[in-house]
């Protein structure tokens, strides 16, 4: 089930969470008009998501089919880079408390910066991070 | 003299709008010279900095007089490319009380080194709040990590209350 599906735009990535495929997914570039507006019912659903599965029957599931969050964000502005590091605590939480989740960043195959930006985030919020690099 | 290019130029009232069209615009004619995607990435991130800055920040004016004040300043946008290097120049009228806090922000982060800029960003990440203008006062320190040198600014009083500010951001289009 999709919690979350919202379409991209010029300034607003793609961002689907689905329940039953255990995953999240935000893909794009991101400038929203107002970053809280956009991304406040974001974090919000993904908090209630992931209380909602805080459990040891999703534990368990979750240890065979882990929750996987995608980061294909080609670009993000400042004001979204606060909210994305919000989306990521979210995580983080979770993952502290057992629940088996990974985390992939992707970048550009060449481009340095954007796998620095996640390898800080990874490094702020004490979490790992798989890195995928995109070719062509 | 060396080959000066102009990529874009906007003088005017910014709005959503003609954001999209100067960003598409960087990046269409940055591309099409076959510049770095790397460099690309970091002139774009930049750009969207100043013209969000420039939408958010410019006052509106509170009578006639203010707004005929505000129409003779328009906000100005331009991203030049000069052999190696490109040059963003950003524009725009601010309040007068504005232009203390700015100037200490330019001054802190001047005298910060690399490893101190991350430290720096990564702690005001952690404690951004956005303000009621949708900013996270990220975009400076973002900016100055990008160009890894002091941000170029100026300020010109246009009377007691307004004050036009300028500032000139360098990227070398080749990488370190």
């Amino acid at each position: 089930m999709e919690l979350i599906n919202i379409q991209p735009t010029e300034q607003t990535p793609k961002v689907v969470l689905n329940s039953v495929k255990r995953f999240f997914e935000i893909e794009g570039e991101s400038r929203p008009e107002n970053a809280h507006d956009f991304f406040f019912p974001i974090v919000n659903e993904l908090k209630n998501y992931m209380k909602s599965v805080d459990n040891e029957f999703h534990k368990d599931i979750f240890s065979e089919f882990p929750f996987s969050a995608h980061f294909k964000l080609m670009y993000f502005n400042s004001s979204s880079a606060k909210f994305i590091s919000d989306l990521l605590f979210v995580f983080k939480k979770y993952y502290d408390k057992g629940l088996k989740l990974r985390v992939y960043w992707y970048y550009n195959d060449g481009d340095e910066d954007q796998r620095d930006v996640g390898e800080d985030l990874s490094e702020m919020v004490a979490f790992p991070f798989t890195f995928v690099m995109v070719k062509g | 003299m060396g080959e000066s290019n102009d990529i874009v130029h906007y003088s005017g009232d910014l709005n959503k709008s003609e954001i999209d069209k100067i960003l598409s615009q960087i990046k269409e004619k940055l591309n099409e010279q076959g510049v770095d995607p790397q460099v690309i990435r970091r002139i774009y991130s930049a750009s969207v900095e100043c013209l969000d800055n420039i939408l958010k920040h410019t006052p509106k004016g509170s009578d006639e007089e203010e707004i005929n004040i505000l129409n003779n300043y328009p906000g100005k946008f331009t991203l030049k490319r000069e052999n190696e290097f490109f040059n963003l120049f950003a524009g725009n009228v601010i309040a007068e009380e504005c232009i203390e806090p700015l100037k200490t922000k330019f001054e802190v982060l001047a005298s910060l080194k690399s490893a101190n800029l991350m430290h720096l960003h990564k702690k005001k990440l952690l404690a951004a709040e956005i303000s009621e203008k949708g900013g996270a006062g990220l975009g400076l320190i973002i900016i100055s990590r990008l160009i890894g040198k002091k941000i170029k600014y100026d300020f010109e009083k246009i009377n007691n209350k307004f004050s036009y500010f300028a500032l000139r951001i360098e990227f070398s289009n080749i990488l370190d």
